[in-house]
C-alpha cells in the first residue's frame, strides 16, 4: 500500500503513557471469574500432566478438549463474533473463523505446555521458511534487525525455530498486561503465576516494565542481533491511536520507529502460523523507511504503512491472530 | 581509571550539557552536576530518552558505549559516565 493511502486509511492521533487509561478504563471486575479457574487448571494439573504424557499425547488430548473448551468460552465467543463481524465486515465468515480461532487458541495452550520439550528435542517442525536471506541481509548491515510482528499464535514456536537456526530474537512483552477478562483475585494471584510461566517459555524476553527494556533492545541491536516487536501492542511510553478492524481506538507503539532510525536497524515485518505439528514464517524485505526530521513526521510517514501490512496479514490469517478479543 | 580532576570536571561539564540538549530540558546544565544526583530522573516518564542520550554522548565524544556497558548503572551517575568517557577516549 503506497504511503499516501496508507496514511489516509489510518490516520493518526498522538498521545503519551499517561493517556492510555482514558480508552481502558470501566473495567469492573468480579473477584473470581471463569478465566482464572481455567488459568489454574493450565497452570497446575495440566502442566503436570504435560510433563508427563508424549508431547504427541498432550496435543491429542488438547484438540479432543475443544467441544469442552468452545462450551466454556461461550460469552468470549459472542465478543469474539461481534469483534470479527466489526474487523471483517462479514457475519457468515465470523462463526467459522469464530470456531477455528478458538481451535487455535487451545492447540497453542498446548504448545506452550511442551514447548520446551520441542526445543530441546529440535522438535519444531517448520513446514517453509520463507525471507530468511532478507534477515541475513539485514544482518549483513551490521545494525541488527527488528521483527515485526502482530500477536499471531505461532510466534513462541517460530521465534524459538530462528533460535534453533542462529537466529535468537529478543522478546519485547508486556508482562502487567491487564486481562479484561480476570477477577480481581485473578490478577493478584493467578496472573502473576501465568506470567511467570510465560517467562519460562519465552525465556528470551526483556519487559517493558523493566526500567533497563530499551538499554537491552539497544544492546542487543548494538550486538548485531535481532529483536523482536510486536505491532499490535501499546507497549510504548508514547502512542499512536487509530481506527483499526472496527475499533476506533486502537493503540500502537511509536518508539520502535526512533530506535530503528537512530540506530540504523532495519524493520522486517514478520508473520508466523501454524502450531506444533508444523510452522510456517515469512519474513518481508526490509521496510523502506521513509526519512523525516521530527518524530511526528516519522510516525506519520512510516507507521501506517506497517498498520497497513499487519492488517492484511490480519485479514488473510484471522483465525490466526490472537487479539481480535483484546482489540 | 583516574583521570586528572579538572578534565573530569570538564568532561562532566560537556556530559552535562549534551544530556540537557538531546532531552530538550528546561534546566541548567549545572543542575546535573550536583554531587549524588541520580541522572535517570531527567529520563522522566520516556523510557527511549535514555536511548536519544546515549546517541548524544556517543555523538559528542566520538565513541560508542560497549554494549556490556550499557545499563543504567553507568548512564545514571554521571561521575561514573565521565569516567568510562575518559577511558574510552583514551584521556
Amino acid at each position: 500500500m503506497a504511503i499516501e493511502s496508507a496514511a489516509e486509511r489510518f490516520p493518526l492521533s498522538f498521545h503519551q503513557e499517561s493517556e492510555r487509561d482514558r480508552w481502558r478504563k470501566g473495567i469492573t471486575r468480579p473477584w473470581l471469574a471463569v478465566k482464572d479457574l481455567i488459568w489454574l487448571v493450565y497452570l497446575f494439573p495440566a502442566r503436570w500432566l504435560a510433563r508427563l504424557l508424549p508431547a504427541g499425547w498432550m496435543i491429542e488430548l488438547v484438540q479432543r478438549l475443544d467441544p469442552v473448551a468452545q462450551l466454556l468460552i461461550r460469552g468470549r465467543k459472542r465478543v469474539l463474533l461481534s469483534r470479527l463481524e466489526l474487523g471483517l465486515g462479514s457475519r457468515a465468515a465470523a462463526a467459522d473463523i469464530a470456531q477455528r480461532y478458538f481451535r487455535n487458541a487451545l492447540v497453542r495452550a498446548g504448545d506452550d505446555l511442551i514447548l520446551d520439550r520441542l526445543v530441546s528435542g529440535n522438535g519444531i517442525r517448520c513446514l517453509e521458511f520463507r525471507g530468511r536471506k532478507h534477515l541475513e541481509e539485514a544482518l549483513a548491515e551490521g545494525h541488527g534487525a527488528i521483527l515485526l510482528t502482530g500477536h499471531f499464535f505461532a510466534n513462541r514456536l517460530a521465534k524459538c525455530y530462528l533460535a534453533s537456526l542462529g537466529f535468537p530474537p529478543l522478546s519485547v512483552r508486556n508482562s502487567q498486561s491487564r486481562e479484561p477478562s480476570s477477577g480481581r483475585l485473578g490478577m493478584r494471584l493467578v496472573r502473576p503465576r501465568y506470567d511467570a510461566f510465560l517467562h519460562s517459555v519465552i525465556r528470551d524476553e526483556v519487559s517493558i516494565q523493566d526500567p533497563e527494556c530499551t538499554l537491552k533492545i539497544l544492546k542487543r541491536l548494538r550486538e548485531n542481533g535481532i529483536v523482536n516487536i510486536h505491532l499490535d501492542v501499546s507497549v510504548s511510553s508514547q502512542f499512536a491511536m487509530t481506527s483499526f478492524l472496527g475499533n476506533a481506538h486502537q493503540l500502537f507503539p511509536t518508539g520502535f520507529l526512533r530506535i530503528a532510525r537512530r540506530l540504523k536497524t532495519p524493520i522486517l515485518p514478520t508473520l508466523c502460523l501454524g502450531n506444533s505439528r508444523g510452522i510456517q514464517i515469512e519474513i518481508e524485505e526490509r521496510f523502506p523507511m521513509t526519512p523525516a526530521d521530527g518524530e511526528r513526521e516519522l510516525y506519520q510517514n512510516n507507521l501506517p504503512g506497517l498498520i497497513a501490512r499487519l492488517e492484511s496479514q490480519i485479514l488473510r490469517h484471522p483465525d490466526q491472530w490472537e487479539l481480535w478479543i483484546r482489540i | 581509571v583516574t583521570i586528572d580532576n579538572t578534565k573530569r570536571q570538564a568532561i562532566r561539564e560537556r556530559i552535562a550539557s549534551c544530556i540537557v540538549r538531546a532531552l530538550s530540558l528546561n534546566a541548567d546544565p549545572g543542575d546535573l552536576l550536583q554531587e549524588g544526583l541520580r541522572l535517570e530522573q531527567f529520563f522522566g516518564f520516556d523510557s527511549l530518552a535514555v536511548l536519544e542520550v546515549v546517541v548524544a554522548l556517543e555523538e559528542e565524544f566520538g565513541i560508542e558505549i560497549e554494549p556490556e556497558r550499557l545499563e543504567l548503572t553507568l548512564l545514571s551517575d554521571l561521575n561514573r559516565l565521565a569516567d568510562y568517557v575518559a577511558s574510552r577516549q583514551g584521556v
